[in-house]
């Protein structure tokens, strides 16, 4: 059997093909899981909240909607709707305080205006067979100098798990005296490798114009971002890049970051990060990171990249990538609602609904129901003088509701709050910032979602009378067939 | 402008009017038939004096003990310096006591014939300095009153070549003393203040903050530099309290520099610091032009400071010489350049310090500015 004959079986045999079954050979060993149910758990609300949702309404069906208000200093709405129209494209738009936009998006081409803070920005996509190219402009506000900045970014597909990348920046000359730091003109090249589950490896070069208050000067970058994931059990990722300025003021920086996550148990995983940023030509480390912390979830944990809705993603882009459809994996929720978005848009592609289905299918059974959580991390700035040391503590509350610490795989996600508090020192003084964010999910596509940041103004923004007032926002958010 | 602030102002630069007429007038120097004997040569650089008022009880009256003033300011002259930096800070009181004693030691720094950098800064731990730079409104009151009570002509006693000259420097180690980012003191500071002085008092030259004087303040300089710092200011000023870093600075600058800091804790390594730093401050630093050593006088013995000033106001005040070596280096250049000569008093050439310390004018200016009113 070929390849993509054994990829194709196991896409066309959706939920009910156990994970690995019709993947390449190079498929990420995982640990032996429990048996995967196939029954869907049940929600606190089954029934659509929203008309014309999974129900088609003459060729047009509601996928997302966003109603909320927000507040800080003022008041303003955020209303949001995009809509699916003849299986052909889907048309968005969002209307808030800060922000107008509208969006269009076809199985090959994607275009978006918007009025953000006062600035107009365009947005453009083509998907080709193996390239992708996304272009963006933006009107830059007065401080800012002035005129447009054009952005591109380009990803040349050369295999099923291999793409080139380049991109460009050019901005206008900020005339205005009033300068930070930005980049005026600047050419990248990349390689993202994405092997199988277990690895995937970004390496970019790059060289930037930049503009600052005594001019323009260069800035060559290197860099590389690694996470591999061990059997199901460890994800580690790292970064390590090195910067070297051309110009006035020549420097060289190097950042290094490495972070682990590690199931010590099937329903606890405990974090770690530890990161750097040197000033090399100084001799001195100019930020300094670390941080832990841990989460206890209601049934088995999965890593994003593990179990079978990540194996489906694999399989599911690299069939849609050989059928000619340039699809990179995207292990997130939302990454995954893309693409099943994208390959319904195309009539070509029907042998792929069922798969997409059952990715579906397969991302519910793999869903990770939180418990109890903490994170502390501890950042030094020498730059700002400042050390910022971070406390979160999230609980969940899952459906159907039991007791504390109990195991249910049958468990959703229901009820969650996580408080943050955020405490930076400076010399003088510490300045206080509490984050309390709420999570109510009445199912799996409809999110009732509250968030309330108390900061205290830091001495800049007192010296300078900018006030902080408490930022809030409420929102009832559908997403249909996330 | 409204009506009302054009008369304020107009108000304001009446009465900086009277005061400097005043000092013309107090300050004449005596008509005397014989030559005055020469001034004490300003050979030996730039110190930093705090604007000590009283050792202890800094909130009982009197707030100003002049003879503190008169032992601080008798040092700086005995000693030969040619420059002195001082702070004119601004505290929780505003333009209140701190910044009332530097008046006295400004004006007779001055016509002692030593060039004086005030900087605008805080000796408090509080955020009244940084809102008064911050805010246009106390911004131009307090570029107005510094003008008015600091930056006016001198007259030098008799003896001295040329009266001192006034700098003033925006903040002092902004980020380590004011919690502020060095970006954010170019841009919301430094900028705004070195317009308003240009607008005010165009003669006055401007000196940017220094950062720490160790490899962190390297960093933040860059920073600064890389924010447009050389176009918002005439003397760019540096910290060094580490060796290392000297060479760091190289090629930063293209302005002239000021080491506006410098020293050693350690009376036994004073000597040993000054003759070694100034050797490699110039070498590695083409546009330097003065050094001004940290400090006269502090609240830590055997640390920076060349003397210790012990006593109380009934007992009356007296000063000991802590760093000795550096004194007698010090005293032995002053004594070189004498040549034989026998130099004027200190004695001689103040013989009362009060006489500098702020009218009734120069409190109305103060007041007048009512800083309070936006910073409180």
């Amino acid at each position: 059997m070929t390849t993509a004959t054994v990829l194709l079986a196991g896409l066309l045999h959706g939920a009910t093909v156990p994970a690995g079954v019709g993947s390449e050979g190079g498929v990420v060993p995982t640990r032996a899981r429990t048996a995967q149910r196939t029954s869907a758990p049940a929600y606190p609300v089954t029934s659509t909240l929203i008309p014309c949702t999974r129900d088609d309404c003459d060729g047009f069906s509601l996928v997302d909607f966003t109603a909320g208000a927000d507040g800080g200093g003022e008041t303003g709405p955020d209303l949001g709707a995009r809509v699916r129209v003849l299986d052909r494209a889907f048309v968005g738009g969002r209307v808030s305080r800060h922000a107008r936009s509208l969006r269009l998006t076809t199985r090959r081409l994607d275009f978006g205006v918007d009025h953000t803070h006062g600035r107009l920005g365009f947005t453009g996509g083509y998907r080709a067979r193996r390239l992708l190219v996304e272009a963006r402009s933006r009107h830059e506000s007065g401080l800012d100098g002035g005129g447009w900045r054009h952005a591109v970014d380009a990803a040349l597909r050369i295999g099923p798990d291999v793409e080139l990348l380049v991109g460009g920046v050019q901005a206008p000359r900020n005339e205005t005296g009033l300068v930070t730091e930005r980049p005026r003109r600047r050419l990248s090249g990349g390689v993202l490798w994405q092997g199988g589950l277990d690895l995937e490896l970004f390496a970019e070069a790059s060289t930037t114009r930049v503009e600052d208050g005594l001019g323009e000067f260069s800035r060559d970058q290197v860099g590389t971002d690694l996470s591999y994931l061990w059997r199901g059990i460890v994800e580690v990722s790292s970064e390590l890049a090195y910067h070297r300025d051309r110009g006035a003021i020549p420097s060289t920086v190097r950042v290094a970051a490495i972070a682990a996550a590690v199931e010590v148990l099937p329903r606890l995983v405990a974090r770690g990060s530890f990161g750097t940023r040197a000033a090399l030509d100084l001799g001195l480390r100019s930020d300094e990171s670390l941080g832990w912390g841990a989460t206890l979830y209601t049934r088995e944990h999965r890593f994003d990249r593990e179990g079978d809705a990540a194996q489906r993603t694999l399989d599911l882009a690299r069939r849609a990538t050989a059928l000619g459809f340039n699809e990179r994996r995207v292990h997130t929720l939302d990454g995954r609602r893309a693409l099943r978005e994208r390959l319904s848009l195309s009539p070509g592609l029907g042998e792929l609904t069922a798969a997409a289905e059952a990715l579906y299918l397969a991302q519910e059974r793999d869903r990770n129901v939180g418990h109890l959580g903490f994170d502390w991390r501890r950042r030094q700035e020498r730059l700002t003088g400042s050390i910022e040391r971070m406390v979160e503590v999230f609980v969940g509350m899952p459906w159907p509701v039991r007791g504390p610490f109990a195991r249910d795989e049958a468990a959703v996600d229901f009820l969650q709050f996580r408080l943050t508090r955020i405490a930076r020192s400076f010399t003088q003084v510490t300045r206080l910032e509490y984050h309390y964010e709420g999570v109510l999910a009445l199912n799996r596509e409809t999110h009732l979602l509250f968030r309330w940041v108390d900061p205290e103004p830091s001495r800049l923004q007192d010296a300078l009378g900018i006030t902080t007032p408490v930022k809030w926002d409420v929102r009832l958010d559908v997403r249909v067939w996330r | 402008m409204t009506g009302v602030l054009s008369r304020i102002w107009s108000r304001r630069e009446w009465l900086a009017g009277l005061v400097w007429s005043g000092h013309r007038l107090t300050r004449r120097p005596l008509t005397v038939s014989t030559e005055p004997p020469p001034a004490v040569p300003r050979v030996n650089g730039g110190i930093n004096v705090h604007p000590v008022r009283r050792l202890e009880d800094l909130d009982r009256l009197p707030v100003i003990l002049p003879e503190l003033i008169d032992l601080q300011l008798r040092a700086v002259y005995e000693l030969g310096f040619a420059q002195m930096r001082t702070a004119l800070a601004i505290d929780a009181d505003g333009l209140g006591r701190d910044f009332l004693a530097a008046i006295p030691y400004v004006r007779a720094a001055r016509a002692l014939g030593i060039d004086v950098l005030g900087i605008v800064s805080n000796l408090d731990t509080g955020p009244h300095v940084a809102r008064a730079l911050g805010r246009s409104l106390p911004r131009a009151r307090v570029v107005q009153a510094v003008a008015a009570l600091f930056a006016g002509p001198v007259q030098p006693l008799p003896g001295v070549s040329r009266a001192g000259g006034f700098a003033v420097q925006v903040l002092n180690e902004p980020t380590r003393q004011n919690d502020l980012p060095p970006r954010e003191y170019v841009t919301h500071f430094l900028r705004p203040t070195h317009d308003d002085f240009r607008r005010w008092a165009p003669e006055v030259p401007i000196v940017s903050a220094a950062s720490v004087g160790d490899r962190n303040g390297v960093l933040r300089l860059r920073e600064m530099f890389r924010a447009g710092l050389e176009r918002y200011c005439d003397v760019v000023a540096l910290h060094v309290y580490d060796q290392v870093i000297i060479r760091q600075f190289s090629g930063l600058a293209t302005r002239p520099i000021w080491v506006t800091e410098t020293g050693v804790p350690g009376p036994d390594r004073h000597l040993d610091w000054t003759t070694i730093i100034d050797e490699e401050l110039r070498r590695w630093l083409p546009t330097l032009e003065r050094i001004y050593y940290y400090v006269l006088f502090d609240l830590h013995p055997n640390r920076h400071r060349l003397f210790e000033l012990s006593g109380d106001q009934q007992r009356g005040f007296s000063s000991r010489v802590e760093s000795t070596a550096l004194v007698a280096h010090l005293t032995g250049r002053v004594e070189e350049a004498l040549a034989g000569r026998v130099p004027a008093a200190f004695d001689t050439l103040i013989p009362n310090i009060t006489t500098y310390l702020a009218t009734d004018d120069d409190r109305e200016v103060m007041a007048s500015a009512d800083l309070l009113r936006f910073i409180a």
